[in-house]
């Protein structure tokens, strides 16, 4: 069961990582550039994916599922915030739309998942039993903990390309340190 | 400062990816802080509901 835990993690954080390459598709590919509040739910789900980095790279623990659901609500929260700044129809939104659905509305769904998942994984309780803190991380865990670093990264230099050093406009359609 | 929960996070996880546990955790603490302040400066934005 230790195993299934580690794999259910590296699968949540490879997982968290392909949600936001693919909204940084969507920003660098697209020339979509996300809005304040998208932001806000994008550091959550870095701060979500960090609570799944800390079971891969130290093994599980408590504390560490902690930090996951913390930060999904934290996240939930934004964008159940956003969602209901469009909520009155014919009154505009945000955004592109993925199966009907805004990406900020899939937020919602993606943050109460990953609370949920780090809920259930609390009840697997041979991941917590002394002794399966030594098992070596794989080079899968290794890989998944530097990738995720680089997207990190990669959102840091995109927010200062954005932002600057200040707060971000609620919209908008230029990087504020490209512009002239 | 837009960019403070994500140097932040950064900070988080490259602290914990050289096996600095209980540091990383503190600085993941501290980015959540940053969010939920930037939260907070935009949480005030109209809403479009017409009640």
């Amino acid at each position: 069961m230790a195993v299934l835990a580690r794999a259910l993690n590296v699968l949540a954080l490879l997982g968290i990582i392909g949600v936001l390459l693919f909204a940084f598709y969507h920003q660098v590919m697209l020339g979509e550039l996300p809005c304040a509040l998208c932001l806000i739910q994008r550091a959550a789900l870095i701060a979500a994916g960090f609570g799944f980095m800390l079971n891969v790279r130290f093994g599980s623990s408590e504390s560490h599922y902690g930090v996951v659901i913390v930060s999904a609500l934290a996240g939930g929260a934004v964008a159940a915030r956003q969602v209901l700044q469009y909520i009155v129809p014919d009154f505009g939104s945000s955004g592109p739309e993925l199966y009907g659905w805004h990406l900020y509305t899939w937020t919602v769904v993606l943050f109460f998942g990953l609370a949920l998942l780090a809920g259930v994984q609390l009840f697997i309780q041979a991941q917590f039993f002394e002794g399966v803190h030594d098992l070596r991380p794989t080079m899968l865990s290794y890989v998944a903990s530097w990738v995720f670093v680089a997207v990190a990264l990669a959102h840091v230099v995109s927010t200062v390309l954005q932002c600057a050093f200040g707060p971000c406009a609620g919209s908008m359609v230029e990087y504020e340190l490209l512009q002239k | 400062m837009m960019a403070l929960p994500f140097t932040l996070l950064l900070l988080a996880a490259v602290v914990a990816t050289l096996g600095f546990r209980r540091s990383s955790e503190l600085t993941w603490l501290a980015a959540l802080g940053a969010t939920l302040y930037a939260f907070y400066e935009h949480a005030g934005e109209a809403l479009n509901i017409a009640l």
